[in-house]
């Protein structure tokens, strides 16, 4: 029971920071066409540092990761280096252009190109830890059969949401045309990647998809999700396409979550055998119940003035 | 080799970190006592202090979290056997530390954007403290992990496996109390030294004699003496945690201390050995001061000091901290002084607080307040050695057994010269574009 929790309290921070992330990143592909979004000053102010508090999401994901199952430290740590590393350094040039495009008012063509390939390639590099964990296959963790849908989720729901996000925030009608063809465009690779996904899930680890009895309801709970998003998008309902397909995007990673449940890393480590002390995880849980209590009334409280703004 | 390369990147890693963390914990205070006694006085200097200076914490705060970043991927990446210890033992630290950062995060955000959007400048005040009280908490947090690594405490290690564990008592450990003020206090003195010795500097350069120049060397000195009183307090409490420190080392870490001293034999009446040439016979011609050890150490000469030949050679720390210990003291005397000596001047003969040497003096201090943070740090890591646990784990067996560390080597450290080149360059074009206007 506490190593359902141990696990689900992750799943939850990294659900957060896919989201508020996802629309940091997609800016930085909209604001390599300033002449076509005009609305430049919106983007950067959607964007700006105070978006910074998203970082924090993944810091919690790794922390608890981390101390909730510290066993799986020493294999993520070993086998992931590289990525990690890779992703981590994209990561710190993405923050030294936010710097020059934010904060220093130097912009520049070559800066935004940067910007953009840094917020695109880091969470690519990131991914591999996903294909790490279903595969525990530790040779060559950048050009496996499962990377490729999974690339493609990825880019396809960072486009998904931020394409829907400035939909609803924008209300600049001269917009919509550019943005209507990302999302349409990325819903076509949303889908085709699931697909493939999917195919080379039942090649590669059919245990994931053999060993729950829910497959069919996480299933048409995704359909249903899908289709209501394309009823949305088409009815031009921004802000509820927006919802549905956070909503979407939370059912798929949650789902796949549960698939892979117990494991953490197929096929050695468990969510069981990696649990930490129990005693440290029930103070943890503790402080967890009583920082949130901090953390949740003030993290509306700045969301309300920043959207008031 | 792969470790050294990995304690490298480590090192080059945190040496950076330090610097952005240090300044991400000390700015908060300083903008939050500035306005505060801006809304108290009505004074509109004080007031602006804190404008500016916010924007530092901004932008410090970008850097420093993308920084603190690859540090803790870096630790399990680089460290997963002490990770996987670490995570199970010192875990609650660390994940209270997340909870204090974000916090921090998000008030910082609503105290940066909301400067007129309060009737009662209370309330944006009292949006500050968050931000104060959240890095006061990361800092400690991360400092008892620290602590933790120096006297582990609160559980049984047997085999590789860690039993019995007592969080809080880990959380807890003896090391804690003095290295967690000791650090915090030096951060904060540190903050308040660099930003007199900038301003010390502008002074220094200003000649024109305009009247708004008049009036910016006016808000200067004002910030000076301000920055100087502050530092004074923080200078007092620096010598207070300093020495419970070198009396906890005495009592818990020995080989440390006598690592650090150049100690080579146990006595009593132990004296306090300053530079000289480090031998593994001891020190040879220092400049000794007899029965002063013993009296650091435990309040009385006649105390018994343990000496490195009291120890198993084979675990002795490299003893070229004696050398660190040294520059430590010595810029810890240096920046006593200068704060001390200005505060005289200023208060009996005025016009010599604001001479060319003064300001020099004040500049110097603020970049030795930096390097003293750095020989303590050095001092407190590399006089752990060979441990990363002392007496648990040694820093060879925490190391990853990846091959691909070397790769890195390279890499981190010049991203971290990038970032930091670019933090100086934003923050200098915008004060350019953005000139003081009174």
């Amino acid at each position: 029971m506490y190593q359902l929790l141990a696990a689900l309290i992750p799943l939850v921070f990294l659900y957060a920071y896919m989201l508020f992330t996802s629309i940091e990143y997609g800016t930085s592909f909209f604001l390599l066409f300033p002449k076509i979004l005009r609305n430049d000053i919106l983007l950067k102010q959607a964007i700006s540092p105070i978006w910074e508090t998203t970082n924090v999401f993944l810091v919690f994901t790794i922390i608890c990761i981390f101390t909730f199952f510290p066993k799986s430290t020493y294999f993520f740590g070993t086998n992931l280096i590289v990525p990690l590393l890779i992703a981590f350094l994209f990561l710190g040039v993405r923050s030294a252009c936010m710097l020059f495009l934010f904060y220093g008012d130097m912009d520049s063509k070559l800066i935004r190109i940067v910007f953009f390939l840094s917020c695109f390639l880091a969470p690519l590099f990131f991914s591999s830890g996903f294909v790490y964990m279903i595969t525990g296959n530790t040779t060559n963790l950048f050009l496996q059969n499962l990377n490729l849908p999974i690339y493609a989720l990825v880019l396809s729901n960072i486009l998904l949401i931020s394409g829907s996000f400035y939909q609803f925030y924008s209300k600049n009608k001269s917009d919509f045309h550019l943005l209507r063809r990302i999302l349409s465009f990325s819903y076509v690779i949303f889908v085709l990647s699931l697909i493939l996904f999917m195919y080379d899930l039942i090649h590669t680890s059919s245990w994931m998809l053999l060993s729950d009895a829910n497959l069919h309801i996480y299933s048409s709970i995704i359909i249903f999700l899908l289709l209501s998003s394309l009823v949305f998008f088409v009815a031009r309902k921004h802000l509820l396409l927006f919802l549905t397909i956070s909503l979407l995007m939370g059912a798929v990673l949650f789902f796949f979550a549960l698939l892979h449940l117990p494991y953490l890393i197929y096929p050695s480590i468990t969510i069981y055998n990696a649990f930490t002390d129990l005693k440290t995880f029930q103070l943890m849980l503790w402080s967890f119940g009583i920082g949130m209590v901090f953390v949740i009334p003030s993290l509306i409280f700045l969301y309300i003035l920043l959207l008031k703004e | 080799m792969q470790l050294d390369y990995g304690r490298t990147l480590m090192g080059d890693s945190l040496g950076f970190h330090i610097i952005f963390a240090l300044l991400g914990v000390g700015i908060p205070l300083l903008v939050s006592l500035s306005e505060l006694l801006g809304i108290v006085r009505h004074d509109i200097l004080y007031t602006t202090m804190a404008k500016r200076w916010s924007y530092v914490m901004s932008v410090l705060f970008v850097t420093g979290a993308i920084s603190g970043m690859i540090i803790s991927t870096q630790l399990s990446t680089l460290w997963p056997t002490f990770m996987a210890l670490a995570g199970k033992v010192i875990g609650l630290p660390f994940f209270l530390e997340g909870f204090a950062f974000f916090i921090e995060a998000i008030f910082l955000g609503i105290y940066l954007f909301t400067w007129k959007r309060f009737k009662n400048p209370y309330i944006h005040w009292l949006c500050s403290l968050p931000i104060v009280l959240g890095s006061v908490a990361s800092a400690f947090f991360i400092t008892t992990a620290n602590a933790f690594m120096n006297s582990p405490a609160g559980f049984t290690y047997k085999h590789g496996i860690a039993s019995n564990i007592d969080p809080i008592k880990a959380m807890f450990n003896q090391a804690t109390p003095t290295e967690t003020t000791h650090s915090i206090v030096s951060y904060y003195l540190t903050t308040c030294l660099f930003f007199a010795g900038m301003y010390a500097l502008f002074l220094f350069k200003s000649k024109i004699n305009d009247k708004k120049e008049l009036k910016r060397k006016m808000y200067y000195k004002k910030t000076i003496t301000f920055l100087v009183c502050v530092s004074f307090i923080f200078v007092l409490l620096i010598g207070l945690t300093g020495d419970s420190s070198a009396k906890y080392l005495a009592q818990s870490e020995p080989l440390k201390l006598a690592a650090a001293e150049g100690l080579y034999t146990t006595q009593t009446n132990a004296p306090l050995q300053v530079l000289g040439i480090t031998t593994n016979h001891g020190v040879l011609h220092a400049l000794t001061i007899p029965g002063l050890l013993s009296f650091l150490s435990f309040g009385s000469t006649q105390a018994r000091v343990l000496g490195l030949n009291y120890f198993n050679p084979t675990l002795w720390p490299p003893l070229w901290i004696h050398y660190m210990f040294d520059f430590m003291v010595g810029s810890g005397i240096f920046i006593t002084i200068i704060p001390l000596l200005f505060l005289l001047l200023a208060r009996f003969k005025k016009a010599f607080a604001f001479s060319k040497i003064m300001l020099l003096l004040l500049f110097l201090s603020g970049v030795v307040s930096f390097c003293a943070v750095e020989f303590g740090w050095i001092l407190t890591e590399v006089g752990r050695q060979p441990f990363a646990i002392r007496g648990i784990m040694t820093t060879k067996q925490a190391f990853t057994t990846s091959t691909s560390v070397a790769t890195f080597g390279y890499l981190f450290p010049t991203l971290y010269i990038f970032l930091f080149a670019v933090t100086i360059w934003i923050l200098k074009r915008h004060y350019k574009k953005n000139k003081l206007d009174l």
